[in-house]
């Protein structure tokens, strides 16, 4: 029989066999392939607000793959109160060949500062495992997200922005309510434009004596002349 | 002759004065009569011809057919790399106007590209049942699904029937947005419908995968105050991804039925060691600085090693003592 390598045909045709049945076995057999959407997850979070953002998670393996959802816990961070993380669901089955949205939600404390400080916080989606290892490590395997979270000025809240504002400005307490501030503006506005209304009253008033000052006058001068004529006629 | 010549000389005057003009008056009335005659012979014909006789009108109408269908097709807009998505985008396939049954043609135009990346028009696969995993793969050349579309009708003057469409991405494939054609053809005989050409996109998003060598580490039996060097190898893969991942771990404490000694009595390193030497893993997810590169589609999967090391503190408790280490891709 003719020899390839060493080997007989026949013998190399069974090893083909064998070796592409396997593969097509290997390729058969059940597996999850846990993964995530890449991006980073930025929170840019209104005070006294929150924020929700996805975060994607994939199976490309052809069995289900469940998995459960650990949030970070976060400590206060330059005097400013830490923000609430959420998600939902915090446990769930990724199906075969497809994405899952996590939606991950950030409540920033109504006390904090916008712009004092950035948190940078991990969170995770851990793949459920039910392996025990007495005597030993069990490693679980999951993917993280890194997100940042920020506090940012409320657009609903006037008081807040303009607190802000003055803050940033260095004014001292005590801080003066936005709507004291509405009211001052406004007398301010009258008591000025009340002003140059009567510096135009007096001055226009001025100026009708003057002229009729003027005009008594000059019918005086007219009254002489004429006289004066006639006398001369005469 | 004379009995008339006072007439015509009363009438004519001087101007008649030969018998020739008689002759001629004569022939004109007798011309005059039978055209006369004629006239209503041959409109007598005519009405009669309308009562009593048929034309024969005939025109021939093939069978035919005509395609129409949406001006494009989306295949997915956030598909991972490394997944087979099943026929479940329906793509309707009408024949506005036709007499005619037809079955549909379809191909592609060629290779889904961005770029210089593509993927093999074969990965796009057809199907005549929603959410089959198992199509046909399209051709450049047009192939005959089988799938038939009714004859219309004067009731009925546009029918159609579905076509579903999946894609199998490849391990590694770049992300972003692939595109070519897809050609449709109604086939009816004796005559085919023109190519409807269809725009037809996929979205590759950027994904990471994770996959570990090991799912245990055993430690063995290690005296109080004793120690295993940091060299028990856990390879952390990206198997079929398209982004970079970094890789972050924590672990919880060591414990027993009756006892426990904390977490930061194992540590980790980036390369094996000879000694009990390395970063103190914490309850806290820690970022390695271990990076799996972004694989493609020559190099489906990337991997790196982290390695583990124990060190059992002295006077700790005897037992059989279990910790959880949790190993992550962050991409």
């Amino acid at each position: 029989m003719k020899k390839i390598a060493g080997f007989d045909c026949k013998s190399l045709f069974v090893l083909f066999f064998v070796g592409f049945a396997l593969l097509s076995f290997m390729m058969m057999l059940p597996a999850a392939q846990l993964g995530e959407e890449a991006g980073s997850l930025n929170f840019n979070v209104q005070v006294g607000h929150n924020q929700t953002l996805q975060m994607h998670l994939g199976n490309s393996g052809n069995v289900p793959v469940g998995f459960k959802i650990q949030l970070p816990s976060i400590t206060e961070q330059d005097n400013q109160s830490p923000p609430i993380i959420t998600a939902s669901p915090l446990y769930g089955v990724v199906q075969p060949y497809s994405t899952f949205p996590v939606n991950i939600t950030v409540f920033m404390p109504l006390n904090d500062t916008p712009g004092a400080t950035t948190w940078s916080v991990i969170i995770s989606a851990v793949q459920s495992n039910n392996a025990s290892n007495p005597g030993g490590a069990v490693i679980e395997e999951g993917v993280a997200k890194i997100a940042s979270i920020s506090a940012i000025l409320s657009t609903t809240s006037t008081s807040t922005v303009t607190t802000t504002v003055l803050q940033r400005l260095g004014a001292t307490a005590p801080l003066v309510p936005s709507s004291m501030l509405v009211i001052i503006v406004v007398v301010i506005v009258i008591v000025v434009l009340s002003a140059a209304a009567l510096a135009l009253y007096i001055k226009s008033k001025k100026t009708s004596r003057n002229r009729s000052k003027h005009a008594r006058k000059t019918s005086g001068r007219a009254r002489k002349t004429k006289s004066a004529h006639s006398v001369n006629r005469r | 002759m004379d009995v008339f010549k006072p007439f015509h000389t009363k009438l004519f005057g001087d101007f008649i004065k030969t018998e020739r003009i008689y002759r001629l008056i004569s022939t004109f009335a007798a011309a005059y009569l039978a055209l006369f005659a004629a006239t209503i012979g041959l409109t007598q014909f005519t009405f009669a011809g309308t009562a009593s006789n048929t034309v024969v009108a005939s025109v021939s109408i093939p069978s035919s057919c005509f395609i129409s269908g949406a001006n494009s097709i989306n295949l997915g807009n956030s598909l991972q790399p490394d997944t087979n998505y099943p026929a479940s985008t329906s793509f309707t396939v009408n024949d506005p106007g036709g007499n005619a049954a037809s079955n549909i043609l379809i191909a592609a135009s060629g290779n889904w590209m961005l770029g210089s990346n593509s993927i093999y028009f074969g990965n796009v696969i057809w199907s005549n049942t929603l959410n089959s995993a198992t199509g046909t793969g399209l051709t450049n050349t047009l192939a005959n699904t089988l799938i038939q579309i009714p004859a219309p009708s004067s009731g009925t003057p546009t029918t159609n029937s579905n076509v579903y469409l999946g894609i199998q991405i490849p391990a590694g494939q770049a992300p972003g947005v692939y595109t070519s054609n897809i050609l449709f053809q109604n086939s009816c005989y004796p005559s085919n419908s023109v190519t409807l050409t269809v725009p037809t996109t996929a979205n590759v998003v950027p994904f990471c995968y994770i996959s570990l060598s090991t799912n245990t580490i055993n430690f063995g039996s290690i005296a109080p105050g004793a120690n295993v060097p940091t060299a028990n190898t856990v390879v952390v893969s990206n198997p079929g991804g398209n982004a970079a991942a970094n890789v972050l771990v924590d672990g919880t404490n060591w414990a027993s039925s009756s006892s426990s000694f904390g977490v930061s009595n194992t540590i980790w390193d980036v390369s094996s060691q000879t000694t009990y030497n390395g970063v103190a893993l914490s309850n806290s997810l820690a970022i390695t600085g271990i990076i799996l590169a972004a694989p493609n589609t020559v190099n489906t999967i990337t991997s790196n090693d982290i390695y583990f090391g124990l060190g059992v503190p002295t006077a700790t408790v005897a037992g059989t003592y279990t910790q959880n280490i949790l190993i992550e891709n962050s991409c």
